[in-house]
């Protein structure tokens, strides 16, 4: 389906109802009645053959029978009706299908083929197509939807896959501060998806924040292709759901959609800018973050307390987050120190004690923002200057006690936040309910989060840092990725070859030639297919690994396929036989085993450290590639000492942030005396790898391990690379 | 005069059908006129039931030139069971006659004759019409031999052969290696200039293992199995083959690093791993078996029509289910002698065959 344009969905001049009812409990009654009470300023047309009028509004037997043009057409017709409207719609020349009726993919397989009928007669007719299976659209403009309410208008979109998640969400909002500029159901997703969406409304201003409650992504490519640059744009938050495996089933289910794994997911979001949200709490708490506090500069941070356990509770919270605490200056210091109790702790995180005033919370907040010199002249000493000021946000803690006034409190800082900290986050933590809850509200109402505990307050905190370190990298389009000079032909005929044998794993023998194609160091390597060419192979190339080679066989140590440190011609012809029949013994049934693979051996001796690194790759369904990098050798599995990153626009810096986030690193980076590995080797081949598995989307997994690393170079012993079948 | 080629072994399921039909075949592509001559068929029954399923399997598949009699092509049936009450050692000269008779009127207009032999050299030779004995009847001074042993074993079986030919003063014209392992292919080549050429047996061809004809067909599985198949629409697709057989009780990423390796795979889960189903599905999988009698979500169903992948129900647990699909003995099937030609051909040396 060609037309992107899909503004239409959001200003139509016109819109159809068809299956409009005057039968108050259908719901072609109520998606028409609400198109009507949302106050929408264009032509609405009901289109119903039994009847002449609906609503006040003249009806029409068929969408043909309407003599001026429609945008859209909202079906709330049987699914079985669907196809054959659907095709005096693409006549008619309507542009966008909102398809409401249920009926199709997620009823199993006659609903299918009407799913796929429905794709067919949109891609002839040019027509873009909402659902079907959803709630409908609710825009600025119109309420296309059978929603009980209309939710109050505001800057947040939101798109979701599941309906009744929509409308509880749009039920919770009524009692928020916040609204929506559009509500939008997906549905089965048979044409338009939340990339789609989230796509228009990058450039919507209407739109300031972007929220999504989504199952699965079926157009990995396009979400990575799209989505960084609506996030560069406008905050946009994922609520992916179906990340547990009962999740992933009970998603399945739901609309007949496959999850993806979930660690791809993450990468995905990552390098997109995507915030995840992980509860439904969350997606709705940086919702409201984003729509009112402003992203900090620095991750430097104060906390203003009135009691010692919560501000201890939330100090936890903010090293759990990663947040740091902003250091004040001999000024500020003087000033808190000047005019704070005796027994108040004026370091961050300040501690104002409980018999704190409003004027207390008022002077402490002023002070450390460098709003509050009193009498104080610029000339004089201990004036605060704007450059002293290093504190980037607070977190305001209140404890009710006897003295406090929780909602005066609310009321000032809301009222400094307002008049001078516009560009700083402040969030508050307001713990209690029965006499803090007024002043909770008051804040939230005016714009400042205000939670009940201060754990979620920092977690909040941590969201807005991201942000400022995401929009603070280049946009992906921008990045430079490195290229090498490779004999891509080369490579092409190995995969072929293999694909004319009807085989998926490559032989030792070629993924060796492949790497040496790509520059990627592997030791010499040779394939015998009988004892004595084992001897022959051993003779030339001396101290030799010997290793079973069958596409079949994955784990070779697991079925006695491997052979080491072997010598002599003698020692090459048994280890050959006795490799050969372990692997038939223990191997997969139906093992095609090609022979022996006779590897040079690394010579440990040689060098001052030898490190085992594990390298890999295995291609997402949905997001393409994912790099792996970590501990290696044979308890790989076991430690699970790896990172991931996506393949996808990989640059030097995102290897060396795989290797940053392994143990191993420290490791490669030298212990106890020891020498640092060739880091930046194992940088160039990851960077080498990304540009194999790119250029070769035929490649699905590739296993390096181990691939030892030496304080200088390093080599790639044992290489598995599986291609698709097509 | 008609030059007859029969296939012998020491012993059975060495696959002379199949290279029967891959010969003839190949002559009736080259332009001659060929016949299948089975001496002694081995029907299911002693008295009912007399045909031999195999005689009927190869005149099906390869449509001889003059369509004859049953008897002619087999003129002697014993069953395979119980078999020595059923053969009369009093009657040799009677089954050598009929032999005989049967050979000649078969093969009287034709360039070639495939004659398949018995189970193995030693069968029948009690009442003395095993294959020498019988090639001695017809006339005929030289067999080839099918060995199928993957192993070294292959010299003392070929050894044994010729010793015993030259006593029965009999003669091997050549051995067909069928059936081969893979990794035994090339140690062969080496074996023929050091051994085999020092017994005067060429080696008239090297057939390796096909995967693709040994695997069952979903049908096979789904008789073996007493299964019922979940969708219909997918019924067309029971004629795929299943080449391995995957047991899925990983978690789904955890299973796709296996499914990607196999082709034609018979996923095996339970009917309630929804998550394993569909991720099976998306990789090359010929079947989905689901065992303990667990109905899959409709998901899977509407995945699996999608893809033309049957899904069969098991009545057995996982593990009864598997080791009822390893007792399967699949076998060729009409729709692919094309393949049998394409193997033998490329793999049989003719011009020492037809010598």
């Amino acid at each position: 389906m060609s037309n992107s344009d899909i503004s239409y969905f959001f200003e139509p001049n016109s819109i159809a109802v068809i299956g409009a009812s005057s039968n108050e409990s259908k719901v072609g009654h109520t998606v028409l009645k609400n198109i009507i009470d949302s106050e929408y300023k264009g032509k609405i047309f009901p289109i119903n053959p039994s009847t002449e009028e609906i609503l006040g509004l003249e009806a029409y037997p068929s969408v043909l029978d309407v003599d001026q043009s429609i945008d859209i057409a909202i079906f709330v017709i049987p699914s079985k009706y669907v196809n054959s409207v659907a095709k005096e719609c693409g006549e008619k020349g309507v542009r966008g299908l909102i398809v409401i009726s249920a009926g199709f993919k997620e009823i199993g397989s006659e609903g299918a083929e009407r799913e796929e009928e429905l794709k067919e007669i949109a891609r002839k007719y040019d027509m873009r197509v909402l659902g079907p299976n959803c709630l409908g659209i609710i825009g600025m403009e119109f309420n296309g939807s059978f929603a009980v309410e209309t939710p109050k208008k505001g800057k947040i979109a939101m798109i979701s896959q599941s309906g009744a998640f929509l409308t509880a969400m749009m039920d919770y909002s009524m009692n928020q501060s916040y609204g929506f500029c559009c509500n939008i159901s997906l549905g089965n997703k048979a044409d338009l998806s939340a990339v789609d969406f989230i796509e228009y409304l990058a450039d919507y201003d209407e739109a300031q924040v972007i929220l999504c409650y989504l199952e699965s992504i079926k157009d990995g490519d396009r979400f990575l292709e799209v989505v960084p640059y609506a996030a560069h744009k406008k905050p946009v938050i994922i609520l992916k759901a179906g990340v547990s495996e009962a999740g992933a089933r009970a998603a399945s289910s739901h609309t007949g959609a496959l999850a993806g794994s979930d660690k791809a997911y993450n990468l995905a979001f990552n390098k997109c800018g995507v915030i995840r949200a992980k509860t439904m709490e969350d997606l709705f708490d940086y919702g409201e973050i984003f729509l009112y506090q402003p992203i900090p500069e620095r991750n430097s941070f104060a906390i203003i307390t009135n009691a010692g356990g919560p501000g201890i509770v939330a100090t936890d919270a903010f090293s759990r987050e990663g947040l740091k605490f902003a250091e004040f200056s001999e000024n500020i210091l003087h000033a808190l120190r000047k005019n704070l109790p005796r027994e108040a702790a004026i370091f961050n995180p300040i501690d104002i004690v409980g018999d704190a005033t409003p004027e207390r919370y008022e002077f402490t907040l002023k002070t450390i923002f460098g709003l509050n010199n009193g009498e104080l002249k610029p000339e004089d000493d201990n004036y605060i200057k704007r450059e002293e000021i290093t504190t980037n946000g607070a977190l305001i803690i209140l404890s009710p006690q006897a003295q406090t006034k929780p909602t005066e409190v609310a009321k000032l800082i809301q009222k400094i936040w307002s008049e001078d900290l516009r560009n700083k986050p402040l969030i508050c933590a307001f713990i209690g309910e029965k006499s803090v809850s007024e002043g909770r509200k008051y804040l939230k109402d005016h714009n400042i989060p205000c939670y009940i505990f201060p754990d979620r307050a920092a977690h909040s905190l941590k969201t807005l840092i991201n942000r400022n370190e995401f929009l603070e990298t280049k946009q992906l389009d921008k990045l430079e990725i490195p290229e090498f000079e490779v004999e891509k032909d080369k490579v092409s005929k190995i995969i072929d070859n293999a694909r004319d044998d009807d085989r998926t794993v490559l032989l030792a023998t070629e993924t060796a030639e492949i790497f040496h194609c790509y520059g990627i160091k592997a030791p010499q390597s040779k394939l015998a297919r009988t004892p004595r060419e084992a001897m022959n192979i051993q003779k030339e190339i001396g101290s030799v690994i010997m290793k079973v080679t069958s596409p079949q066989i994955v784990h070779k140590t697991d079925v006695g396929g491997i052979a080491k440190n072997i010598q002599t011609p003698e020692e090459a012809f048994e280890a050959f036989i006795q490799i050969i029949d372990s692997s038939k013994k223990f191997g997969p049934q139906n093992a095609k085993i090609y022979g022996v693979e006779v590897q040079e051996m690394i010579d440990f001796s040689k060098f001052e450290k030898i490190t085992e690194i594990i390298l890999g790759m295995s291609r997402d369904a949905q997001f393409g590639p994912m790099l792996m990098f970590g501990a290696g050798g044979i308890y790989a599995n076991f430690l699970k000492d790896v990172s991931f990153a996506l393949g996808y626009k990989f640059t030097e810096d995102d290897a060396k942030r795989m290797l940053q986030e392994t143990k191993i690193y420290r490791l490669l980076q030298g212990v106890r005396g020891e020498s640092p590995s060739d880091i930046d080797a194992i940088i160039e081949v990851l960077l080498r790898l990304s540009q194999l598995v790119k250029d070769f989307p035929d490649i699905v997994e590739l296993d390096i391990n181990p691939l030892l690393s030496f304080t200088k170079e390093y080599s790639a012993v044992d290489i598995k690379i599986t291609i698709s079948r097509e | 005069m008609v030059k007859a080629i029969y296939l012998c072994s020491l012993r059975e399921r060495v696959g002379k059908t199949l290279i029967s039909i891959g010969l003839i075949q190949k002559l009736k592509k080259d332009g001659y006129k060929v016949g299948y001559f089975k001496p002694i068929g081995t029907p299911k029954g002693a008295f009912t039931n007399k045909a031999d399923p195999d005689i009927s399997f190869v005149m099906g598949c390869v449509e001889p030139d003059d369509m004859l009699e049953y008897n002619q092509i087999s003129p002697v049936s014993i069953p395979d069971c119980y078999y020595v009450d059923l053969i009369d050692s009093e009657r040799k000269e009677e089954y050598q006659k009929r032999i005989r008779e049967s050979y000649i009127e078969t093969t009287k207009n034709l360039d070639y004759v495939i004659i398949e032999g018995a189970q193995s050299i030693k069968k029948y030779i009690r009442v003395g019409v095993d294959d020498l004995s019988i090639a001695c009847v017809l006339g005929i001074d030289e067999l080839v031999f099918i060995e199928t042993e993957s192993s070294d074993k292959c010299i003392d079986n070929l050894f044994f052969t010729k010793n015993y030919f030259d006593y029965r003063e009999s003669k091997i014209k050549g051995v067909i290696f069928n059936k081969i392992d893979h990794d035994y292919l090339a140690r062969i080549k080496e074996l023929e200039k050091n051994h085999i050429n020092r017994y005067g047996i060429p080696i008239l061809g090297i057939v390796g293992k096909s995967l693709e004809l040994m695997s069952p067909r979903v049908s096979e599985i789904q008789a073996a199995l007493g299964a019922s198949l979940l969708n219909e629409s997918a019924a067309d697709a029971l004629e795929n083959r299943a080449e391995t057989y995957i047991i899925g009780a990983m978690g789904p990423q955890a299973a796709l690093k296996y499914l990607r390796q196999v082709k034609q795979a018979a996923v095996i889960t339970g009917g309630d791993r929804v998550d394993l189903a569909l991720t099976a599905l998306n990789q090359d999988v010929s079947v989905l078996i689901l065992t303990g009698f667990i109905k899959p979500d409709t998901s899977v169903i509407t995945a699996a029509n999608e893809k033309n992948v049957p899904i069969l129900l098991s009545p057995s647990d996982t593990y009864t289910t598997l080791r009822n699909m390893e007792r399967i003995r699949p076998g060729i099937q009409q729709d692919e002698i094309k393949k049998v030609l394409d193997l033998v051909e490329k793999t049989i040396d003719w011009e020492l065959l037809l010598k």
